[in-house]
């Protein structure tokens, strides 16, 4: 069966092209451009994997992670921060909050990014 | 000697030009009138005191008080322009950093529609039009680079990069860099070699203790100038060619050497090397990729660390880079 990818990110294009690529290897993805849609999604739908950019509309990316984990229905759920943030306080601060891993995006080929979610999903 | 030097070196009203700003706003300047307001006014008051107005001590008071007037108007007039000028370097901070994270995610799109475009995962491109868009990504990464450049620079002058101190051993970083680097290097035709050398002095220490190049910095700094070092040697080589990186003990210090066989730097361009944005003549046409910010970056780094950093080269032979960082509990 195919698994369900959360993509958290307010920026159109990237949305677009991200969601090409990883409909394109297979998953369903469901997209969410704020942090509130985020979190009602999550706790609808239980994505098996989210893929969080941190500064969004609303709530952001740090909340959004708080309260996903804080929920015992959905704290097991793998978090991939996705960002340009890139401060090593933001980095420290997302995986304690749980996440798994923390990948700017200006940094990785879309490729990269692919094969990290597939890593986590194996 | 070097007090006197500084002295003659200062030059106010070039450095109020610098700072774009009027000499009345201009705090060098202001300090300067201050200084003379204060020694003239000295004069004149011993003057007048010692000679006809000497059995009238309050005009000497009243001097006194005038004097202390005009110095309190220069000390407000002072103070408010440096505000102005902190003012301004915070916006600028501030500005840098908007505009260098607003401009990454537009990049990161654009970056991202040319890989699936050139993944041919979009369909298939005909080679004119490929060739093309190979261009605009390498023209992407250039930004992007440049963009993670001006950040760091920008963390740099804010004293912000770097807070991350702890113990590093060199030698892990030099191999690192080393892995990360191979397959860049054979991408173009360069062969990537490591050799870590015990000369006469370094014999005195025990070379295989941790501590022997072990040194208190920021992990990511020290590999970031190593990582520049090795990039550039790399990325200078015309067509086929190969980079030595050596690492040394010299005394107290670790000592970084990365030789490679490619452009060198023209005679004209060796002074400026080290300056924010400057690229050498020779490589602005071989190699687009570079910010012109790598060396100024080490530089900085370097420096505050108490090291030294600096080139021997020869145009159209090679050129040999060095690092020295002080070792710790040597």
């Amino acid at each position: 069966m195919s698994k369900t990818i959360l993509l958290v990110e307010d920026e159109p294009a990237l949305q677009k092209v991200a969601g090409e690529i990883l409909r394109q290897e297979g998953f369903i993805v469901k997209s969410a451009i704020d942090g509130e849609e985020a979190i009602r999604i999550i706790k609808t739908d239980k994505p098996d994997l989210v893929l969080l950019d941190l500064i969004l509309p609303k709530k952001d990316g740090f909340e959004v992670l708080k309260e996903m984990k804080a929920d015992t229905q959905t704290k097991d759920i793998p978090v991939i921060i996705l960002t340009n943030l890139e401060g090593t306080q933001d980095i420290e601060r997302a995986l304690e909050l749980g996440a798994m891993n923390y990948l700017v995006k200006a940094n990785y080929e879309l490729e990269d990014i692919v094969k990290r979610i597939k890593d986590v999903l194996k | 000697m070097s007090i006197i030097k500084k002295i003659t070196n200062i030059n106010i009203f070039a450095q109020c030009r610098s700072s774009r700003l009027s000499l009345w706003q201009c705090p060098s300047f202001l300090f300067i009138i201050m200084g003379l307001v204060n020694v003239i006014a000295m004069i004149g008051t011993y003057a007048l005191t010692s000679t006809k107005y000497g059995d009238e001590p309050e005009i000497a008071a009243f001097i006194v008080v005038l004097v202390s007037l005009v110095l309190f108007i220069i000390g407000v007039l002072i103070v408010e322009n440096f505000n102005k000028v902190v003012e301004a370097n915070r916006l600028k901070s501030e500005f840098v950093s908007i505009v260098s994270h607003q401009l990454r995610s537009p990049i990161s799109s654009i970056n991202w529609t040319l890989d699936l475009i050139l993944g041919k995962r979009l369909g298939e491109v005909n080679d004119k039009v490929l060739d093309y868009l190979k261009s605009a990504k390498i023209s992407t990464k250039r930004m992007i680079a440049l963009v993670n450049d001006i950040l760091n620079v920008k963390h740099i002058e804010e004293g912000r990069f770097g807070d991350n101190i702890k113990s590093v051993n060199i030698r892990e970083v030099v191999d690192k860099v080393f892995d990360d680097l191979k397959s860049f290097a054979a991408a173009n035709n360069v062969e990537l070699l490591l050799e870590e050398n015990v000369n006469e002095t370094s014999e005195r220490y025990n070379k295989n203790s941790d501590h022997f190049f072990v040194i208190e910095a920021d992990p990511e700094e020290i590999k970031m100038i190593i990582q520049n070092l090795v990039e550039n040697g790399i990325k200078y080589i015309k067509n086929s060619g190969c980079v030595k990186i050596k690492l040394d003990r010299i005394e107290s210090f670790a000592k970084i050497t990365v030789e490679d066989n490619g452009v060198g730097v023209p005679e004209a361009d060796r002074k400026y090397l080290f300056q924010k944005f400057f690229r050498a003549s020779n490589v602005r046409s071989i190699q687009t990729e570079g910010t012109g910010l790598g060396l100024f970056i080490a530089k900085i780094i370097v420096e505050k660390l108490g090291g030294k950093i600096g080139f021997t080269s020869k145009e159209g032979e090679g050129s040999v880079f060095w690092v020295t960082l002080p070792i710790i509990n040597h």
